[in-house]
């Protein structure tokens, strides 16, 4: 696995809406090992693996990652800001951030001291602004800082004991990783598109306009499902669990996974003793969720990894997942019956 | 048929097993019927091929998910449902190995402190118990198995019936005995039993898409008036409903009712002022747009597994919807278009 | 101007008829679709150019009548209950007047000046004796709207529904002019209530750009904390960078302030990620359409009053021409096509 290149990926550049420094770096890397590569409206970069052109599949994880764009910059500098995507508002004090301008500036977040608030409520978005050491407006304006501009979480992939890893945006460029890694190794009968979506954590666009300029058969989307194994959580509220495998989606709030699909996914892991788990969320969506809706339905379903602390600048995952799922990902993209169970377009 | 279709089981994106039974009962009805990718049935009895119309009803029920095997089952809902019905209740639990009785546990009176019975139950405080050792239970149920509630269907005094899922197989039955009424139509008409309507009419969004009819009627349950809901509710036993607002043409709206008044069908008018919460939601969006209706029937006590309806109410809802088809000519599919 | 008459017309979601049919005689050629969207379609060469507005408006609906002989109704679209109090409406085609009521204050303990009303607990009163004698005049499902008129001086103008019928007069101008692109005007339906028309006229009309005309809120107000003042009341149309239902193209965004600065138009950026438009629909159908949206900053949005800025109309007015113009003078070459 080339953990290099995971590296490069997180500390990539790419909020929802904004995700030209990831994506050139996705093309970049795809242009090795595709066919053709093109970039769509939406900005969707869509590898394509021609096979006997017995089937399309269609793969997506999406290159967006969570972050904030300013909204306001105030007479001393201190600059405020609107959120992309969901954001967990605790997570952020104390935080330091990337804010792009000309260039790209450190900051920290910090929030109204508590004592000094009239009542006591719950930290909103609106208390939380960015401090980048600035004194005044002007100066900040002078870095080509303004409204619009996108912040980031600052951080670096760093190993943690075993074969564990943690960095910002795991969620979802460890689906990019895995996308690409399965480019590299797989050598499959259908024509198979390597799909790194845009603007999935606002709503699934880039997915829906892609899903339908490509029209799969099928679709399996890469993304990371929470692994709640910590402290004081009780055994049914865990969801994943690090080290288990990759979960296959039985349903989330965007999506019912395919059944035949899924129960096709899971034979070929037991065939292949690649562990699998099964993920239920009742909170969150995937791509999968706008492509199954596309035209008159997409057989589809979605492949994750069990991640600790989503959407905080410290996901953490298990390398031991993610080479099973690019391990599963090609074995089922290998499977000649695949396409005779699913894709009208074999025979 | 309808006690069949209301014992069978199916919850969103599990519909298989009710959906081979309205397949089965369909195929005796229409001159076709497929499966498409989501599960949808479709039926299609031919006209004069002068335009499409098409019946949505869904035949997912609510239910619950596994999440967690172990000598309890724990599970999350599909589908909207209050947990304070679930104590106490039995249920069927449904898995490849076949189907389980259990029963979601309640805490005798006897070991209960008196504060505990003031508080409701969530969720999370409830299990299935299917009475068997826990590796007996580890072998036949997985995670992602679903279950229903154990409630068989029964006829109640004055044509009234309870059972489970009558949101929304009386509508499903409703739209097979308006097929049975159908005789030489206009247009060619397709019935379809849709999937996933209870998680945001999803069935509805593909068949629509696949189908593009030119008028879309979607028939599901609404809130019958009870002893606790009498606000926003329709009476038992005065007709179908016929909705009125956005999501509805005010077309297709102004036939339905020409129509009911006609054939002197009893109905009432249901306001609809934002969208619809059916199938009607995701139909009128199709492409470049369908002509949507919405017919509801009664239900009282929606979402539990004595939700309670009228047949008349069944019965004439499939007498207005077999002469509205029959009156869709020429002139009311040009007017479609013209406001 | 028509944008007195466009105010004053009543329309709310899935109603829009007095609306629609006071925009037709103003526009050369049309056609209406199956949700009651008007379409404008003038031909050109090369690029497909849609400006899109929506019709709907916010206001109530008659759910039933009591006994008594009063309304009571439901919302349509979204309003903050508390503005509902003690206001003049007015119902249905044949525009009967009413009144929601409201407790005189003499009448009231203290405890209940801090209450909140809900919409289902207020009623209309027409004035009617009875049941019977109401539903002589109203009916079940009557659409109904403030009773505002719309009134205007040298500064701003004062009326109903300015989301969005600032928008569709501004596109009636435009279509009065010429250009050499393929130009379609969209008066959409049902925006307040998801955006609904938008969705289908976009499939069928399949554009190369899409702009939206819109009004937004102006956030200058006394109870809106400094930090979160954008846009501003006067200081020129807002244009969006993002709203919650569409991250507009970042290219045509660019254009619209490029184009502003050169021709000496104020303008501001709306708060980002805030409302939603018809914009949100048009960006995802079919491949994806690259969108912009350019709004009005009005004082009370989804209220019985709302004030608007004539300067930032005029600007509003000519930023979109200017767009327009510059459009027609790159000649496909316009964006990459």
């Amino acid at each position: 696995m080339d953990i290099e290149f995971l590296s490069k990926l997180v500390k990539s550049v790419g909020v929802s809406g904004y995700e030209d420094e990831i994506a050139e770096l996705t093309k970049s890397e795809m242009e090795k090992y595709t066919d053709s590569v093109e970039i769509d409206i939406l900005g969707n970069v869509i590898g394509l693996k021609k096979g006997n052109g017995k089937g399309k599949i269609m793969l997506a994880a999406h290159m967006d990652e969570i972050g904030f764009v300013v909204s306001h910059i105030d007479k001393n500098g201190f600059i405020f800001v609107s959120p992309v995507g969901g954001i967990n508002v605790k997570t952020l004090v104390g935080t330091r951030v990337i804010v792009h301008g000309k260039d790209k500036y450190y900051g920290v977040m910090g929030s109204m001291p508590p004592h000094v608030k009239k009542e006591e409520k719950e930290l909103s978005i609106e208390d939380i602004f960015v401090d980048t050491g600035a004194k005044n407006k002007e100066e900040v304006l002078e870095k080509g800082i303004d409204i619009g501009s996108i912040i980031t979480y600052e951080g670096d992939l760093k190993k943690l004991s075993g074969n564990r890893y943690t960095s910002k945006t795991m969620d979802d460029r460890i689906g990019v990783f895995i996308l690409i890694e399965t480019l590299k190794r797989v050598k499959s009968p259908y024509d198979v598109y390597f799909v790194a979506t845009v603007q999935e954590e606002v709503g699934l666009r880039g997915a829906k306009v892609s899903g339908y300029k490509i029209s799969p058969d099928i679709a399996i989307a890469i993304d990371v499902t929470l692994a709640m194994d910590v402290p004081d959580v009780k055994e049914h509220k865990m969801v994943t669990e690090l080290g288990k495998g990759p979960a296959i989606t039985v349903m989330d709030r965007s999506v019912i996974g395919n059944r035949k699909l899924n129960s096709f996914m899971e034979k070929i892991a037991e065939e292949e003793k690649i562990p699998l788990q099964r993920n239920i969320l009742t909170r969150g969506g995937t791509d999968a969720g706008s492509i199954h809706l596309i035209k008159e339905g997409v057989v589809s379903t979605t492949l994750s990894i069990p991640t600790r602390f989503v959407h905080s600048p410290v996901e953490c995952i298990d390398m031991g997942d993610v080479e099973n799922a690019v391990k599963l990902l090609v074995k089922v993209l290998e499977t000649e019956t695949l396409g005779k169970n699913f894709c009208k377009t074999y025979f | 048929m309808l006690e069949r279709f209301s014992n069978a089981v199916g919850i969103s994106g599990y519909e298989d097993e009710v959906a081979e039974l309205i397949k089965s009962e369909m195929e005796k009805y229409a001159d076709s019927v497929e499966v498409d990718t989501l599960g949808n049935i479709i039926g299609l009895k031919k006209g004069n091929d002068k335009g499409k119309i098409m019946l949505a009803a869904h035949m997912d029920e609510i239910g619950l998910v596994i999440t967690c095997v172990g000598k309890f089952l724990h599970f999350v809902p599909m589908g909207g449902i209050d947990p304070r019905i679930l104590l106490g209740q039995e249920v069927i639990v449904v898995t490849e190995k076949g189907k389980y009785n259990g029963v979601i546990g309640a805490k005798p009176l006897h070991i209960q402190k008196p504060e505990e019975r003031k508080k409701a139950i969530e969720i999370d405080d409830l299990v299935i118990d299917l009475g068997f050792p826990e590796d007996k239970i580890k072998e036949i149920v997985k995670k992602g198995d679903f279950a229903v509630v154990n409630v068989k269907f029964t006829e109640l005094a004055n044509d009234h019936v309870t059972g489970k899922a009558l949101d929304n197989r009386i509508c499903v039955y409703t739209v097979l005995e308006t097929m049975k009424l159908l005789e030489e139509t206009f247009c060619d008409i397709y019935f379809v039993a849709t999937t996933q309507e209870e998680v945001g009419a999803r069935g509805a969004k593909v068949s629509g898409y696949k189908i593009f009819p030119d008028i879309a009627v979607a028939i599901d349950a609404t809130f019958g008036l009870s002893k606790d809901s009498k606000e926003d509710t329709f009476k038992l036993g005065k007709g179908p409903c016929i909705g009125l607002g956005p999501n509805i043409s005010p077309k297709v709206f102004e036939l339905l009712k020409k129509t009911a008044k006609k054939e002197k069908i009893p109905y009432q008018i249901e306001v609809l002022p934002g969208m619809s919460g059916t199938d009607a939601v995701s139909l009128q969006t199709v492409k470049s747009g369908t002509a949507t209706g919405v017919v509801s029937i009664p239900l009282r006590y929606m979402h539990t597994p004595v939700e309670t309806a009228d047949l008349k109410d069944a019965r004439n809802c499939a007498k207005l919807l077999k002469a509205f088809i029959s009156s869709v000519d020429e002139k009311v599919l040009e007017g479609l278009k013209c406001f | 101007m028509l944008l007195k008459e466009l105010s004053n017309a009543n329309g709310i979601s899935g109603f829009e008829d007095e609306v629609r049919d006071l925009i037709k005689p103003n526009i050369p050629s049309y056609r209406t679709d199956v949700l009651g969207n008007l379409i404008s379609f003038e031909e050109g060469k090369g690029l497909k150019v849609i400006l899109a507005a929506h019709m709907d408006e916010v206001g109530l609906i008659a759910t039933n009548i009591d006994e008594d002989g009063y309304i009571l109704f439901k919302k349509a679209g979204g309003i903050d209950d508390r503005v509902l109090m003690a206001k003049r409406v007015v119902i249905g085609k044949n525009k009967i007047n009413g009144v929601i009521g409201s407790k005189p204050v003499h009448l009231l303990k203290k405890e209940d000046l801090k209450k909140v009303i809900e919409y289902n607990k207020l009623y209309i009163d027409i004035g009617a004796e009875n049941k019977k004698d109401a539903g002589k005049l109203v009916k079940i499902g009557d659409p109904i709207y403030f009773a505002t008129k719309f009134k205007e001086n040298g500064y701003n103008f004062i009326g109903k529904a300015l989301d969005d019928r600032v928008g569709c007069s501004i596109i009636l101008d435009m279509l009065k002019k010429d250009f050499s692109f393929s130009l379609y005007g969209a008066f959409t339906v049902q925006e307040e209530v998801g955006l609904r028309g938008a969705r289908v006229v976009a499939h069928d009309t399949n554009p190369d750009i899409c702009i939206v005309l819109e009004g937004t809120f102006a956030s200058d107000t006394p109870d809106i904390k400094e930090e979160l003042q954008i846009p501003k009341f006067g200081e020129g149309p807002a244009v969006t960078i993002a709203d919650r239902t569409v991250i507009c193209d970042p290219k045509l965004v660019k254009f619209f302030k490029d184009t502003a600065e050169k021709n000496n138009i104020p303008y501001q950026i709306k708060r980002p990620f805030t409302g939603g438009t018809d914009a949100g629909a048009i960006h995802l159908t079919k491949r994806g359409i690259p969108s912009g949206v350019i709004a009005l900053p009005s004082r009370y949005i989804h209220a019985p009053a709302s004030i608007g800025n004539k300067e930032d109309y005029k600007n509003m007015k000519n930023l979109v021409y200017r767009i327009l113009e510059k459009i027609e003078s790159e000649k496909g070459d316009f964006y990459g096509h």
